[in-house]
């Protein structure tokens, strides 16, 4: 029970880091994104429940903060935060892994043509500082088990279940019927569908009420 | 400038992370997924949210408002509905099937698209339940009519395994949807 209101803690610091965060300057906005923080069933429902996703989506909001604050005032000290909560927070979940180098990429865009070194020069420093902080983990991983790699996530679902290869593994007689453009299409909208669609499980809450108006 | 730039670093991350969950873990993709986005969807959503609350301010027509409440009430509808309440209520040592419908135990495809009743019909589900000893027959939920069904699990009782073994017409386009979901007090399986 400690834990779980450690998270509904976690959970409210993040609605005020996300209300601070709001870049235009009037204050509704930022009231209504921590409103939207607070109030979203997912946040909410996995709160209740002990994962680390509470944790991980504060250092997102972190990591959201700093870069805001950078792209306002183009501070190289805002871009160093937010790459180091960054790759706090792909230490804590390791789904922002590939987030740094897009972080880079957006950095470069940021500069534009007219300021390219500066911008390849602040890139670098997106990037070096995120791939790093990884590596030193990827190195223990390396010494420790033998394989270069940072999270064997993979194995337990990228190998099995990505989008990769998954046409050639579909075993289910309904879907190998389809040609392979229209199998991505549908199965890939499916998924969206299901990843953004779908409010969460109300019996998570042990509330009967709740799930009555579930 | 710099708003248009924020603007395009959330939609930038919200793009990131949908790619990867989908990419990555395919059928298996839950809202659960969709926590680390939350903080980028909110400020998305509230700049448009108070765009658009501006927009009616500037119209001051009563005919809009009204459009756009409609519109907000059938979103909160649709939202809701999608809710997964379970369908089993734990009373003492026994779970309870709450709705007594035949379709509601049987509509259990996983995701978005789920047939609701349509390709999955039992005639029944035998379940066995392994414990500390041996396997348990603890018969027949009888699908047939509209009845509650009953497991009775004994209370502090270490359960193993659960086997159910389901008999009658059942068809299932998709082998990624659950043919049933069983739901208890702190688990939710689909099988």
């Amino acid at each position: 029970m400690s834990i779980i209101f450690i998270q509904i803690i976690l959970n409210i610091l993040t609605a005020i880091v996300v209300f601070k965060s709001v870049p235009w300057a009037d204050r509704e906005t930022g009231l209504l994104s921590a409103a939207i923080v607070l109030l979203d069933l997912p946040m909410t429902i996995y709160s209740t429940v002990i994962l680390t996703e509470s944790l991980h989506v504060l250092f997102l909001s972190f990591f959201l903060y700093a870069f805001v604050k950078y792209i306002n005032n183009r501070r190289l000290g805002w871009l160093v935060g937010a790459a180091v909560f960054l790759a706090i927070s792909v230490y804590i979940r390791p789904v922002g892994c590939f987030l740094g180098l897009a972080m880079a990429g957006f950095v470069l865009y940021l500069w534009g043509i007219k300021k390219a070194l500066t911008g390849i020069g602040h890139a670098l420093v997106v990037f070096v500082l995120v791939y790093s902080f990884m590596g030193i983990w990827q190195y223990h991983n390396l010494k420790v088990n033998g394989e270069f790699t940072f999270s064997n996530i993979d194995c337990a679902t990228i190998r099995p279940n990505g989008i990769i290869g998954r046409y050639a593994r579909e075993t289910d007689p309904y879907l190998r019927a389809m040609p392979p453009v229209l199998y991505y299409v549908h199965s890939v909208g499916r998924n969206f569908l299901n990843l953004m669609t779908a409010p969460g499980n109300m019996k998570l809450f042990h509330s009967k009420g709740l799930k009555i108006f579930g | 400038m710099h708003e248009d730039f924020v603007g395009q670093f959330l939609i930038l991350v919200l793009l990131y992370f949908i790619s990867i969950s989908v990419v990555s873990t395919g059928w298996h993709v839950t809202p659960r997924f969709r926590v680390p986005m939350t903080p980028f969807i909110a400020i998305i959503s509230a700049r448009g949210w108070m765009f658009i609350i501006q927009r009616v301010k500037v119209l001051r027509s009563n005919a809009m408002k009204k459009i756009l409440c409609a519109i907000v009430i059938l979103f909160l509808c649709l939202t809701t509905s999608w809710a997964a309440a379970s369908q089993w209520e734990s009373q003492g040592n026994s779970y309870f099937l709450t709705k007594n419908t035949r379709e509601s135990f049987s509509a259990a495809g996983a995701g978005g698209n789920k047939f609701l009743g349509k390709y999955l019909t039992y005639d029944g589900v035998s379940f066995l339940v392994k414990g500390a000893d041996d396997w348990q027959d603890y018969g027949r939920l009888n699908l047939g009519s509209n009845k509650m069904f009953r497991v009775p699990l004994r209370s502090g009782m270490k359960v193993d395994e659960i086997h159910f073994l389901a008999s009658g017409n059942y068809g299932n386009s998709y082998e990624h949807d659950a043919l049933l979901h069983l739901y208890g007090e702190t688990i939710i399986m689909g099988f």
